[in-house]
């Protein structure tokens, strides 16, 4: 306890900083997690509304659409980054907790970036879709 | 010791290491709120186009414009994280305020388009 008294002294000079770092980290992660949720929500959709979709026309008597669905896939990728963002940023909890223990902040931008590029990849695939598919 | 080698005390804001970390776990949270708000966009988009709701051309339409919008949010979201990232390491913050206006100008068009519709119909 003393230790840690110390160590927050070194860094910055007060112990109610350390614990606002702390919360801050807290709710960065649960900002990733609600953006997890949400990102598994949209490739859910995008995953199902299309076989939904399909079904529907295929009972209504109306032709169904050739096999070219590529809303599952697209709905599987997002879910799967969802799934991945949740274990990342778990990981980066901890070790930003450890860098705010340790008074060396280290910032990243991976995570960020990474789940920026996946989701305009997904997103740019997922408006071709939309706007080439016949219907 | 490493953490003296960041320079906190040339920092923009008083306060220290303590303040610059929370100001970069303050960035991350906001890039994932207009991150959020683009998937939200994208997913309205897709289900406009995709189900078709108005039995019309502009339905898709509207849906595709709406996935764009989307994705034009998360574009902004990746580059002002970066930015701001920047920005809180160098101590030199010029906030800027046109993406906001334009995400406000953008949500209430749409909600007035859905509106019109509700009406309308």
């Amino acid at each position: 306890m003393e230790e840690k008294q110390s160590d927050a002294q070194v860094k910055t000079g007060s112990d109610s900083t350390r614990a606002r770092e702390h919360l801050a980290n807290e709710r960065t992660l649960l900002a990733w997690i609600r953006t997890a949720i949400a990102l598994m929500g949209l490739g859910f959709v995008v995953a199902r509304f299309g076989l939904f979709l399909r079904e529907i026309s295929a009972i209504g008597g109306h032709p169904v659409q050739s096999g070219s669905s590529y809303s599952g896939p697209i709905g599987i990728v997002l879910v799967a980054s969802g799934l991945l963002a949740v274990a990342i940023s778990t990981a980066r909890f901890f070790q930003a907790r450890d860098q705010i223990e340790k008074g060396r902040f280290v910032p990243e931008a991976f995570p960020e970036i990474a789940i920026v590029v996946v989701t305009l990849v997904a997103g740019a695939a997922l408006i071709a879709y939309l706007a080439l598919s016949g219907n | 010791m490493p953490a003296s080698s960041r320079r906190p005390s040339l920092r923009g804001r008083s306060g220290g290491d303590g303040v610059r970390i929370r100001d970069h776990l303050a960035n991350v949270r906001t890039f994932l709120a207009w991150l959020r708000a683009g998937f939200v966009l994208l997913g309205m988009g897709y289900a406009v186009a995709k189900f078709q709701v108005i039995e019309s051309l502009p339905s898709r339409y509207l849906g595709v414009l709406a996935a764009v919008a989307g994705w034009l949010v998360i574009v902004i979201a990746g580059v002002s994280f970066i930015r701001m990232r920047r920005a809180i390491e160098a101590a030199e913050l010029a906030p800027s305020v046109a993406w906001n206006i334009g995400l406000s100008l953008l949500t209430a068009g749409a909600g007035a388009a859905i509106l019109v519709y509700l009406v309308r119909s």
